[in-house]
């Protein structure tokens, strides 16, 4: 057991942290909760590429760093501290890199992952559908093979970063009378085909970073597809482990935490109510727990295996941090909980609020809570579904 | 970063699991929660035999002289099985304050007799306060020639009554100041009374009276009027240990209700296949998960001399919580049958309750947390 880092772990910890320091007086960026989920940056992220901060986890054969995934975390936990934009590079970085170098062909290999980690394209996830939310098998959206290409139909929703993004990574059924699970495939699609609209939903903040994807006869090279056809839903599975283990499914709204924390410091009615005292206590220590949580999931993979009973625990424990944490901090500063940004002599600087709007969406997002809790009953302590005898 | 046991760590563990699962039943926790001693003796010598009750003192006093971390994995499985046993007094609260703080001739007279199971040691801090606190030792000690009279209560001290001495924390009055001490009690004198208090606990805890009981000035531990100092250097083990319990605990109380989920039919199918009841077993999982981290982390840092009195205080305040939250759970699950007395869930709903209640509630250790966060100062 060490539950401590390498010195080179902490080394690297500084170089990152004094790095973002300098972004952040040079006015890069704010220091706001949900901030990396509203913001693209394709210079920022061509930044952070020339540190080589990207593909930290990647082999070295594809210009990644070859270094651990706990490496990857302590890089992650500083950039979510300040929350600079990253969502430019987030998902190619994060996870379609990942499964190209483990299920991508060489030619497909060789076409994204330098421009993945010199951060020249960014990538969107088109996994949800009107009809197919937890039940990602249930999508709808056909790849039809045709000589040499596939022929896309349909319609994705709840789509981050489409707006912005140059590729869609879709899960689409390819044998649409197939057995369900084993019809489904994944391909890389470019969202500048002709037969694509991408149409803006707003959130409940009035921030627009989710989309509807509109597919209609798209026309996409038969080569674009990732490992095995009507494989995909076993793909999907396996990237979304990866997906949901990330120190961003705590630290999502940790400028808030940090600013909570500095504001019933800085009060002395608030710092010396045994109420709010034991509340923030609470709050702490479970973002202690969430971060060895998360640290334990970057340990897991580093081990070469999945995490997927350990991711689904983190997420579920970090996304309840998160929402008990706005929650909390609506009731520590009061009325003024409901003050959206940019009213004056707001505390926290409408920080609450704004977090408070984003946090039902992280027990929302990259599998719910009841979807993980079955998977950690079903995968994790082998509790199976059983289907009522009837007479 | 390194979240798996080390090898030796690892075959502490293996060889406590091996030992109980073959030398202890809960039949045998009936029978000896039932008697006056609250502990097996065969089993405490069979432990004596195996090194454990030395692990923390060194190798020239007859001990295994390993570290913290390394006896952690073996107290997570008392706690697994509900051992119920002076361990944590006697061999980490004991052994830790003698060794470090005892004078040559008390080491040496005792610290051979605690590693091979011959004497029985236990600390008496706590008094009517709920938790410890320098203001709230009223105990006297008062000098007389060679030795010292000591007269007061100590509340919930564990297996006082059929131990051997007693680590006592006292205060002294002086003719402007008071002073605490920590003391080394000999039961034989007829100024010790100990009475079992009757908690639900599956572990003893006792009350003393000290009625002008007689304590010669060589058992002093440690510097005259630095008692609270080594309380304070000595309680974290505790704290830590009784946290290792409650996680061997928690996976314990997991897998029985796992298992009972899949044993168990209604409506023709096993409950556990029902969406409620496996989201439950799930939260249970992610409480025994988040417990085992947050514990082991206190653990770690305090074996390598870290400083961290809020990642110990956060360990039981969280595990305790949990600890309580599972057994109840773990209850829901079992329906009826957990709340009878002929299944064993119930050993673990009490002791988990007094585990979340002793050494510092929740709500002590978050205020713990709180100052440490700057806030309440």
């Amino acid at each position: 057991m060490e539950f401590s880092f390498t010195k080179k772990q902490d080394q690297f910890r500084i170089e990152v942290r004094e790095f973002l320091d300098d972004e952040y007086k040079k006015g890069t960026f704010e220091k706001k909760s949900n901030y990396f989920m509203e913001e693209s940056s394709p210079e920022f992220s061509r930044r952070l590429a020339k540190k080589g901060w990207m593909g930290l986890t990647w082999p070295k054969e594809y210009g990644g760093g070859n270094r651990s995934y706990i490496d990857r975390a302590v890089f992650m936990e500083e950039i979510l501290k300040c929350q600079p934009p990253i969502m430019y590079h987030f998902f190619g970085e994060r996870q379609i890199g990942p499964s190209l170098i483990h299920y991508g062909t060489e030619e497909l290999k060789k076409e994204f992952l330098p421009k993945i980690i010199k951060a020249e394209i960014s990538f969107c996830l088109g996994m949800s559908e009107p009809d197919a939310g937890s039940d990602v098998a249930a999508v709808s959206t056909t790849a039809i093979e045709e000589n040499n290409h596939f022929i896309i139909n349909g319609q994705k929703t709840w789509t981050t970063n489409a707006h912005n993004a140059d590729y869609i990574w879709l899960v689409v059924l390819t044998d649409p009378d197939g057995p369900k699970y084993k019809n489904i495939s994944e391909i890389i699609v470019d969202l500048k085909l002709p037969g694509i609209t991408v149409r803006p939903l707003y959130n409940m903040i009035g921030v627009h970073c989710f989309n509807e994807v509109f597919f209609d006869n798209v026309k996409v090279e038969k080569k674009y597809l990732v490992g095995e056809k009507n494989k995909g839903f076993y793909q999907a599975l396996s990237q979304v482990d990866y997906e949901r283990a990330g120190l961003e499914r705590l630290m999502q709204n940790y400028p808030l935490y940090e600013s909570l924390q500095n504001h019933v410091r800085d009060n002395a009615s608030l710092s010396n109510d045994p109420v709010i005292c034991d509340q923030m206590a609470e709050l702490d220590t479970e973002f202690e727990v969430g971060r060895l949580l998360c640290y334990q999931v970057a340990w897991v993979i580093d081990q070469g295996k999945i995490p997927n009973r350990e991711a689904a625990i983190s997420k579920t424990f970090c996304t309840r941090f998160g929402q008990k944490l706005s929650n909390a901090a609506t009731q520590i500063i009061g009325q003024f909980g409901q003050v959206m940004p940019g009213y004056p002599d707001t505390p926290l600087k409408g920080d609450v609020a704004d977090c408070y709007l984003w946090s039902p969406s992280y027990t929302i997002q990259g599998g719910t809570s009841e979807i993980l809790k079955s998977v950690i009953a079903s995968r994790g302590l082998g509790l199976t579904f059983k289907k009522q005898k009837t007479k | 970063m390194d979240f798996s046991l080390t090898k030796e760590q690892k075959m502490f563990k293996d060889s406590a699991r091996a030992f109980f699962s073959k030398q202890w039943n809960i039949e045998m926790l009936r029978e000896t929660i039932a008697t006056q001693q609250g502990y097996h003796t065969e089993n405490w010598n069979k432990i004596a035999d195996l090194g454990w009750l030395g692990m923390l003192i060194d190798e020239r006093y007859q001990g295994i002289g390993s570290s913290f971390i390394d006896v952690c994995p073996v107290i997570e499985e008392m706690g697994r099985t509900l051992f119920p046993s002076p361990f944590l007094a006697t061999s980490v609260v004991g052994a830790s304050i003698i060794k470090k703080y005892a004078n040559e001739k008390i080491k040496e007279r005792l610290l051979p007799q605690i590693a091979d199971g011959r004497i029985i040691v236990t600390f008496a801090v706590g008094e009517s306060g709920d938790t410890w606190s320098e203001n709230e030792i009223f105990t006297v000690a008062e000098k007389n020639g060679q030795s010292y009279i000591l007269n007061g209560t100590k509340l919930f001290v564990p297996y006082a009554q059929t131990c051997d001495y007693i680590i006592c924390c006292v205060k002294e009055k002086l003719k402007s100041d008071e002073r605490i001490s920590i003391f080394i009690v000999d039961t034989k004198d007829k100024g010790v009374k100990c009475s079992i208090i009757p908690t639900f606990s599956t572990d003893q805890y006792c009350k003393i009276v000290f009625d002008n009981c007689v304590v010669p000035e060589e058992n002093i531990i440690g510097n005259i009027g630095h008692g609270w100092d080594i309380i304070e250097k000595t309680v974290p083990k505790l704290v830590i240990s009784q946290c290792m319990m409650m996680v061997g605990g928690l996976q314990k109380v997991l897998e029985m209700t796992v298992k009972w989920a899949k044993e168990r039919e209604q409506f023709g199918v096993p409950i556990g296949s029902f969406q409620t009841i496996s989201h439950y077993c799930a939260e249970m999982a992610i409480e025994v998960e988040a417990s085992k981290l947050i514990a082991y982390q206190a653990a770690w840092k305090t074996s390598n001399g870290l400083s961290c009195k809020k990642e110990i205080s956060m360990a039981k305040a969280y595990a305790g919580e949990a600890f309580q939250k599972v057994t109840s759970l773990a209850l829901q699950v079992h329906g009826a049958m957990g709340f009878t007395e002929e299944y064993d869930l119930h050993f673990y709903y009490k002791q988990a309750k007094s585990m979340q209640l002793m050494n510092g509630s929740g709500k002590y250790h978050r205020k713990i947390v709180a100052q440490e966060m700057g806030y309440q100062k």
